[in-house]
């Protein structure tokens, strides 16, 4: 895609756009609880470079790299994570966060996550503290 | 629906379902009521294009979008399927498309059964059909999922598992329950992710185990149809002979089926039963998208254009220092256009709203999505006539992985008298078979309601 065919945003996209200059999300905010000591060894478990940050009362986001490689996701390591956010960190969705930079959303780990039950999550109803215009994320209920 | 909402409303964040909404034009109309869902009856079988328009043309649209869908097109795929694939038993997955119409067309005939993969879709399921019309196939199967699924009163036809550990623990939970095992047939153990399943050697490894230890494997499940078919089938083929000794008696071919694949893929399935030597297992397939895509159009509004260099869009040198436009239109990736992310290809076609009018000479031409962002294209590149801020555009084939019940997004449903008379001889008939009680009277009533509904939602 070029990045010389975009319109000026003069549309309804300002819950996005008021977003801008807030700090991304990073595993310094993770609390310091032994569930969460636990949390980040279930995630680091899955992919030793993915990290975890709580979003909210009942989500959590799981921060992965852009070009994760789907065959180094451990399924039944990844089950195991989402049965700990339901059942110990009682949160109701896992979110998945990707930077957008590099990012292709119609392949690799996206599409991945959109075929085994994930969702897109449209900019005006990211959770506060991450930013639509620096991330991109998808939605799993557990 | 509150009567003040305005196009706004309908366009943005807040968008609200209609469950049906009919109009003038298009010869008579009735609406008519199927279980809970109304839809617009129209005496000659309408085209859908007459039907967008006439929606459209009362519709200021400055912010609006919605489906029609045409429901005849639903029983038009699944006679389709009867005459192709009628040793193929289609179980429809929800995840596909969970529109309530198009779940009570398909289940309504016997012909088609439910694939559910969360909690939510496996409640829905049960109140259109009986749990042996179901199969349970969550790529992310928990131990809450298995511990529900396994204290249902009665048995779901099968529940999917792709590893041995779920086997044995679904079995310990209910014996009962059959289960089938999900097998990549891909060569490359490399190329396994999250949604494929057990390698082909580690089943074949792990079945007679299983049996041994009276687990109710009652079959394979497997992705046959896509890249690399025929390397696919010889796999299924050696893992079919392979396993025939242990009863195994239910082969799922998965997704992928559609209408100019369907002859080819019957010859297919039945040359690996034979080859496989297991001719009488029963076939069945999880196909979405050829029983929802057809019936969905979307229809959207351009609200921004700007000129830009035909080379720029198209990428071609030759057509560089020619003008083209690219499009903003009302909905995105986030919204209608999330199909996108499933690798749907979608095209659209301008509405005018006026037949015989918007003809032009094709111009290079993109489409965004309202998002504005880097990934919003719904359509990178089209071959439009020049249009105008406030023009329709219509995106045939929308059916499958872009609207969800709950998105609550405005669906126009529609069909012709023939073949309403059709679903209502066969109402009758669910209703003499023991079916549950429907709305369905028998009367009918001119839709100046509805048509009322229709103003009040867009004006």
């Amino acid at each position: 895609m070029s990045s010389s065919i975009v319109l000026s945003n003069n549309n309804s996209n300002s819950n996005s756009m008021s977003m801008i200059g807030q700090s991304p999300p990073c595993c310094s905010d993770v609390p310091n609880t032994p569930a969460s000591e636990e949390m980040t060894r279930m995630v680091k478990n899955v992919v030793a470079s993915w990290e975890w940050v709580p979003l909210g009362k009942d989500k959590v986001g799981i921060i992965i790299p852009a070009d994760q490689d789907h065959r180094q996701v451990h399924k039944s390591r990844f089950v195991d994570l989402l049965e700990f956010c339901d059942e110990t960190m009682k949160v109701k969705e896992v979110i998945a966060v990707f930077g957008r930079a590099d990012l292709t959303v119609a392949a690799g780990f996206p599409r991945t996550l959109r075929y085994v039950g994930f969702r897109v999550v449209a900019p005006e109803n990211f959770p506060p503290t991450l930013d639509a215009t620096t991330h991109f994320a998808m939605t799993y209920v557990v | 629906m509150t009567d003040n909402m305005n196009c706004g409303d309908i366009g943005g964040g807040r968008r609200r379902r209609l469950v049906s909404a009919t109009y003038e034009g298009v010869g008579a109309r009735w609406k008519e009521q199927l279980r809970d869902v109304s839809l617009a009856v129209y005496d000659e079988t309408p085209q859908m294009e007459e039907i967008a328009r006439k929606v459209a043309s009362h519709n200021s649209m400055e912010n609006g979008s919605f489906f029609v869908m045409d429901a005849s097109q639903v029983e038009g795929a699944m006679d389709e399927w009867s005459r192709s694939l009628s040793h193929c038993s289609p179980f429809y997955p929800l995840a596909c498309n969970d529109d309530p119409l198009l779940l009570e067309l398909l289940t309504r005939k016997k012909i088609c059964n439910l694939q559910v993969s969360t909690v939510a879709e496996l409640e829905r399921a049960l109140s259109l059909v009986s749990p042996s019309r179901i199969i349970f196939h969550s790529h992310l199967l928990t131990r809450k999922m298995l511990r529900l699924i396994t204290s249902l009163p009665d048995p779901l036809h099968s529940l999917i598992i792709d590893n041995e550990d779920s086997a044995m623990d679904a079995s310990s939970l209910n014996p009962y329950q059959p289960l089938l095992l999900r097998v990549s047939l891909s060569p490359d153990s490399d190329s396994i992710d999250l949604a494929m399943g057990m390698p082909i050697e580690e089943a074949i490894e792990c079945v007679p185990r299983l049996v041994r230890s009276g687990v109710a494997i009652v079959g394979i499940s497997v992705q046959l149809l896509g890249e690399d078919e025929v390397e696919r089938a010889r796999s299924l083929i050696h893992l079919l002979s392979t396993l025939s000794p242990y009863g195994l008696s239910i082969l799922d071919v998965g997704d992928g089926i559609d209408s100019q694949s369907m002859q080819s893929t019957s010859f297919l399935l039945d040359c690996i039963l034979e080859t496989a030597n297991v001719p009488h297992m029963k076939l069945m397939s999880t196909p979405g998208r050829f029983f929802a895509a057809t019936a969905f159009t979307l229809i959207t509004c351009i609200v921004g254009k700007r000129s830009m260099d035909a080379g720029v869009i198209t990428r071609r040198e030759e057509d560089g220092g020619t003008q083209g436009f690219v499009y903003e239109t009302n909905q995105s990736v986030y919204q209608c256009f999330s199909n996108r992310m499933m690798g749907e290809k979608v095209h659209c076609d301008p509405l005018p709203l006026i037949p015989s009018t918007g003809d032009g000479p094709a111009i290079e031409s993109a489409i965004l999505g309202s998002a504005l962002d880097s990934f919003d294209f719904p359509q990178r590149h089209a071959r439009l006539p020049s249009l105008s801020i406030g023009d329709c555009l219509m995106w045939k084939e929308m059916g499958a992985y872009a609207v969800r019940r709950d998105d609550e997004f405005p669906i126009y449903y529609y069909t012709g008298r023939d073949h309403w008379n059709r679903l209502n001889g066969e109402e009758k008939d669910v209703m003499s078979d023991g079916g549950s009680e429907g709305d369905t009277d028998g009367e009918s009533e001119m839709d100046d309601d509805m048509t009322d509904i229709f103003f009040r939602v867009f004006n």
